[in-house]
């Protein structure tokens, strides 16, 4: 089992028959899979194959051609809904910020993650600004957090990021190549941090990586995407066997 | 005197005319800059023309016909854009559109007006009292519009994938803002030109992205006005 008891736990994200093509190359087809709540999952996917796009279609930024995804979360106002905003913290590639250069301290960053739920036209209530402090501290930016975020490294970028995603108290983290263009040490950090994260939050972790290896050494369920699911189960039960064999299968198309 | 010009009325008009343009289009011209659209002005500049084209034809004031052709050009961007049409592609197909049909219509209407080369290539000396007005009205909607919804444009400019997740109206904050670059297009119209506003919503913002230059010492941001104390010390680059 990918964690104990992690059958008994209910539903948070359920794709059902998801296909989804871009520009007339099939990405995903009739996918279906569950993550349960608490899980920490990881996705591997080959590169090239479309990483940021799977996981855009799982948090409901891209629609599917076919098939559904549909968030059930703790709270009551995010029942059915699709996609169930406030229950996902969303961390993209840092190349995906538009503007590396965009003039903003790592507080406004974070500060981001509050928009959605505040509404438009509203200032940041206390209670938000309490949210992006602990936020901030607890991913061990307080030093820096009147820093430009552009001037920072790649793992303290990463860690601005993450601390975005959860100041609007998501139930799912996703997570998308968190570890690009990070050097060992930042890449220990910063699973250090997720680990915390999901057993003082609760958090339920998804991750797409195209590293299947190091997926192995850190997640707790592995799901091997290449068009279809190609392995998905505990990451104890694959083994270095398993892990070369699905290397293959998938380069055999 | 430099100050002489404001004995004259039609020099006033011109000052305020030009304050309205120059404020609106630097405001708006830093979201335009780092959004990499720095195009759509130019774009739906040539949409006004149509709608201007359109006034003379039907024989109504031509900047209100202007205001809802580049609303129209603004939805009609977005609507190519929905059907995956890329958007220096969209631009440039409104761009076109504009352009051919202002000059279907101006050919159509009956004589040539008069002061069309003055929307062209712009009298800021010639304009006239519903002009400023026009411009006041239009600028003041702008500018309220950037304050109200500041923290809204840094979350669709910095990161659109993340305030879309987070939850905010994306979409609907797009289409705004390029109906607000519409109006703009609109105040600077009469007063400069059509053809040259495009550039001055982006010299400035331009300008100071490339040579990272700050007028303080200390670096002022959305956070330090919250909180109401100053920035930390610009970083030595």
């Amino acid at each position: 089992m990918p964690v104990t008891g992690a059958h008994a736990r209910p539903v948070c994200l359920r794709a059902e028959n998801i296909s989804f093509s871009y520009g007339g190359d099939r990405i995903l087809e009739n996918i279906s899979l569950d993550i349960r709540q608490e899980e920490f999952v990881g996705i591997a996917i080959l590169n090239g194959a479309g990483k940021t796009t799977h996981l855009k279609v799982l948090v409901g930024l891209l629609r599917p051609d076919t098939g559904a995804i549909s968030f059930s979360c703790h709270r009551g106002e995010c029942e059915g809904k699709t996609p169930c905003r406030p229950c996902i913290g969303y961390v993209p590639q840092q190349a995906a910020l538009r503007q590396q250069q965009f003039p903003v301290t790592v507080r406004e960053v974070v500060a981001m993650g509050t928009y959605g739920q505040s509404g438009l036209f509203s200032p940041p209530t206390k209670r938000d600004l309490a949210a992006i402090d602990t936020r901030i501290a607890e991913a061990g930016l307080s030093r820096v957090s009147r820093e430009l975020f552009s001037d920072l490294s790649g793992g303290q970028q990463q860690r601005v990021l993450i601390a975005r995603a959860l100041v609007g108290n998501p139930h799912i983290l996703a997570l998308d190549e968190p570890t690009n263009g990070i050097d060992a040490k930042s890449k220990e950090e910063f699973y250090a941090l997720l680990s915390h994260l999901h057993s003082t939050h609760r958090l339920t972790v998804l991750l797409i990586l195209h590293d299947l290896t190091e997926l192995s050494r850190t997640m707790e369920r592995i799901i091997f995407l290449h068009h279809r699911i190609l392995y998905d189960g505990p990451t104890e039960s694959l083994g270095a066997r398993g892990l070369w064999d699905l290397m293959v299968r998938a380069g055999r198309g | 005197m430099v100050l002489e010009f404001l004995l004259f009325k039609f020099g006033i008009r011109a000052f305020i005319g030009g304050l309205i343009v120059a404020v609106t289009c630097a405001s708006l011209g830093v979201f335009i800059v780092l959004r990499r659209l720095s195009l759509i002005a130019d774009g739906l500049g040539h949409v006004a023309f149509g709608g201007i084209a359109l006034g003379f034809w039907t024989g109504r004031y031509p900047l209100y016909t202007a205001v809802a052709s580049v609303i129209a050009g603004s939805l009609g961007i977005h609507g190519l854009g929905k059907l995956r049409v890329a958007s220096d592609a969209a631009i440039a197909i409104m761009f076109s559109a504009g352009l051919a049909i202002g000059v279907v219509l101006i050919s159509l209407a009956q004589s040539a007006p008069a002061d069309l080369l003055s929307y062209l290539f712009g009298t800021i000396l010639g304009i006239n009292d519903n002009d400023v007005y026009l411009a006041a009205v239009l600028g003041v909607i702008v500018l309220a519009v950037i304050a109200l919804l500041w923290k809204e444009w840094i979350g669709i400019t910095l990161d659109p994938d993340f305030a879309r997740v987070a939850g905010m109206p994306v979409t609907r904050l797009e289409i705004l803002f390029t109906i607000l670059v519409g109006l703009t297009v609109v105040v600077a119209c009469h007063n400069r030109d059509l053809y040259y506003h495009g550039p001055h919503c982006q010299a400035l913002a331009a300008v100071k992205r490339e040579l990272q230059v700050e007028p303080w010492e200390h670096r002022c941001t959305a956070d330090d006005l919250q909180t109401g104390k100053p920035g930390s010390p610009e970083k030595d680059r």
